[in-house]
């Protein structure tokens, strides 16, 4: 292996990814290749045969041998549950590097660039969520051209640009100057980073000057952080029509419910990263512990949020809200929202709980777990939010809502291409700030 | 020389936020036919002006920090990438759609 | 200023789908869409009669696009796709609609109804269009709804479709500013109501309450 530099242990531990690459890897993006083929086929075919090939339908109901199976269901579903779920994981980033840099926690730099590439790739993830479902994706320019700024679609698109333009941004200053580094450790892709890495000098005020800059921005993109998932959940919050979405506090739901995907998602990254590359001394078991901190007292404001909004619709509820309501508590979608409230938020409250009331060793593994069945379970709960009102408009309740293999095809998608874009990441830049070593 | 600069990208990209709301507030305001008119002969394009603000905007944290040419680099980068995601996602469903 | 307002007298409508199916010869609606339709008062199920026997009755409930003042589609659609006109439609405009169905769910009437497969009308369009010329053929993908005739409107012609093909003559339209237009004259003649008021959307339907008959001769003579 070339090595232009001499670099010190850790650093080269550091840059393992960049410098290895097993078979393993291979296979790995192969498969997700494959899949990504498929996704990629199955878009097709919702293209060209419409979007009959979801099992989305409209609202309006009349005999069914008139309607042709075209109505009587959910207009929206698994596209729209993962646009949320996407921009819910997105949170990470800024949760993380925000703390890192405003409260200068740097404890967690170790974990911060992690973040800001997960949110990197998962809004545009969750843009293309909905490109997926707009009937007429030909028509994306009328957004642009036509754009109402009272729709809240267009504030979520305002929004999502926003954040997406200060990641990228933020990302791209706090890069540079391991860029800079690494044109010197890896000559065989000098000329790359070279020119990526824009001039970059490396004195001094050179660094002084990313680190302002860089603290302005993280202090602008924090309130932008809290308008996305904010105006995310205004599409839903708002509809005075829809029994289960008319809600006061959708807002801060959806914040708090995003936070705990993206500190979740994050934990799980680092726990994978230490294992994967044996990165113990870096990824320290102080540092898992307070991210588990940190993700269980969101988890527990989540969960009293979750409580408030079940109870309300559940206790006295209008007909429409207690039909909601019985869908998910007796009714057809019971066999998803049981599970999801048992396996998914107890089980993970419990692991994340016990080390506070019984003192027992911290378990990193346990917790990944938790971490992953968390954001399973926050999808499912995205689910019965979407679905479950769709299925009761006001005048008269209809029909059933149940994926197709074509659409799970198409949205897992985004799930394939996400773990690509992340891993191509991984192979050309250090996922760890190359400063954590240097200090 | 660069604090210069940071502002001057700052006030424009403020610059066309403001053009593109003012311009839909004018838009929604006159009647109907008027607006669409002048949105089919190209020219009301105000949530165009508004998100290129929005990325003109943060991009002054690159003006304060990068050679001009490269910010203009950059700049440029996400503002045509930006458009380009549209154009790429509409001229391919375009050609496959019915 | 013209109010465009439909009347439906519930105590005449007999639920034949007369109007339903003229609406959609009129706008060549594809199969599977329907821009009206009669729900029936008693169930989810066509001619369900409400009460229990002995002491059932039948009625009906034409529903179709309410045009409502305060239309809550045309607040949150992205594009600008749905207008309200001057003369109180609210228009749909297919060539804008991106196919987002927010309009749909944002209805409190579960009305638009949505191009989920390329449209294929019966008789096949192909050959020969039923409907108005006036009356673009929608893509796949668009969102589309009843639009109080507007081609019959613009051109002068105060009838739209369901209205003029109604046998039972339960079906009126005109301009609400005209005092003396048909529609003004039975809401000020008659008991009437709109659906959902509480929602605040203005809707610029009215329904004339239907009448508990069990048997025919308490059917007004009027």
């Amino acid at each position: 292996m070339k090595k232009g530099y001499d670099m010190s242990a850790e650093e080269e531990s550091i840059l393992q990814p960049l410098l290895k690459t097993g078979k393993g890897f291979y296979v790995f993006v192969g498969v997700l290749l494959i899949l990504t083929g498929w996704f990629l086929y199955c878009w097709y075919t919702q293209l060209s045969q419409g979007l009959i090939v979801t099992g989305m339908r409209s609202v309006y109901n009349a005999p069914n041998y008139m309607t042709y199976g075209v109505a009587e269901g959910s207009p929206w579903g698994i596209y729209v549950t993962t646009f949320i779920f996407w921009i819910g994981i997105s949170h990470a980033g800024i949760a993380i590097s925000a703390s890192v840099r405003l409260m200068n926690l740097k404890k967690y730099k170790v974990v911060a660039r992690m973040a800001e590439v997960l949110t990197l790739v998962a809004l545009p993830m969750a843009a293309l969520s909905i490109v997926f479902d707009v009937g007429r994706p030909d028509r994306l320019f009328n957004l642009l051209e036509f754009g109402r700024f009272q729709a809240p679609m267009l504030w979520d698109l305002s929004a999502i640009t926003t954040y997406f333009m200060g990641t990228i941004i933020y990302l791209y200053l706090s890069l540079r100057g391991d860029i800079d580094q690494l044109a010197l450790r890896i000559p065989r892709r000098e000329w790359f980073y070279k020119r990526l890495a824009m001039h970059y000098e490396g004195t001094e005020t050179e660094k002084e000057r990313h680190k302002q800059t860089l603290w302005w921005l993280a202090v602008a993109i924090v309130p932008i952080m809290v308008t996305v998932h904010s105006v995310v959940s205004f599409v839903f919050g708002l509809m005075i029509a829809r029994a289960g979405w008319y809600s006061t506090i959708f807002a801060i739901y959806f914040v708090v419910g995003a936070i705990v995907s993206g500190v979740a998602a994050v934990y799980s990254l680092a726990w994978i990263f230490r294992w994967l590359y044996k990165w113990q001394s870096l990824i320290t078991d102080e540092v898992l512990k307070g991210i588990t901190w940190a993700l269980r007292n969101v988890l527990i404001i989540y969960l009293y949020l979750w409580i408030a909004e079940e109870l309300t619709m559940n206790y006295m509820g209008s007909s429409a809200e207690l039909r909601v309501s019985d869908f998910l508590f007796s009714g057809r979608y019971a066999p998803i929202f049981w599970p999801m409230v048992i396996i998914g938020f107890a089980v993970p409250a419990i692991i994340l709980l016990k080390p506070v009331f019984i003192k027992k060793i911290f378990n990193p593994k346990l917790t990944f777990i938790a971490s992953i069945i968390l954001n399973v379970a926050l999808w499912v709960a995205r689910f019965t939010i979407v679905v479950p009102s769709l299925l009761n408009p006001p005048l008269y309740p209809t029909g059933i809502y149940i994926p197709t293999i074509t659409e799970v095809s198409i949205i897992t998608g985004t799930f394939w291409m996400a773990v690509l874009l992340y891993v191509a990441f991984v192979k050309l830049f250090p996922i760890i700030e190359l400063d954590v070593v240097e200090a | 020389m660069t604090s210069v600069r940071t502002l001057a990208v700052g006030l424009l990209g403020l610059l066309l936020i403001v053009a593109g709301v003012s311009l839909w507030v004018l838009g929604d305001l006159t009647t109907v036919v008027v607006s669409i008119a002048l949105a089919s002969t190209g020219f009301l394009w105000a949530p165009l002006i508004w998100f290129i603000g929005i990325i003109v905007i943060l991009s002054a944290a690159l003006a304060n920090t990068l050679p001009f040419k490269n910010y203009l680099a950059w700049l440029l980068l996400l503002v045509v990438g930006y458009l380009a995601v549209f154009v790429i996602l509409v001229s391919v469903t375009s050609v496959i759609l019915p | 200023m013209t109010k465009l307002t439909m009347i439906i007298d519930l105590s005449r409508c007999i639920g034949c789908w007369t109007c339903a199916v003229g609406c959609k010869a009129e706008n060549d609606e594809p199969i599977g869409i329907w821009w009206n339709r009669i729900l029936t008062n008693g169930g989810n199920e066509m001619d369900t009669p409400s009460g229990t026997y002995p002491d059932i009755s039948m009625s009906y409930m034409p529903i179709n696009c309410q045009h409502c003042d305060n239309a809550p589609c045309v607040k949150v659609c992205p594009v600008g796709a749905l207008r309200k006109r001057e003369d109180g439609i609210v228009f749909l405009d297919w060539d804008r609609c991106i196919g987002c169905r927010y309009c749909l769910i944002a209805c409190p009437y579960g009305i638009p109804a949505f191009n989920w497969r390329p449209p294929v009308q019966s008789p096949d369009n192909s050959q020969f269009r039923i409907g108005n010329p006036l009356v673009p053929v929608r893509p796949v993908g668009v969102a589309e709804k009843c639009t109080f005739c507007f081609q019959r409107v613009d051109a002068g012609n105060l009838t739209p479709a369901c209205i003029e093909v109604c046998p039972a003559g339960a079906r009126f339209f005109g301009d609400l500013d005209d005092p003396t237009s048909e529609v003004s004259q039975i809401l000020q003649t008659k008991p009437t109501m709109r659906l959902r008021e509480e929602l605040g959307t203005e809707p610029s339907v009215y329904y004339v309450p239907p009448r508990n008959a069990t048997r025919p001769q308490e059917v007004s003579q009027d």
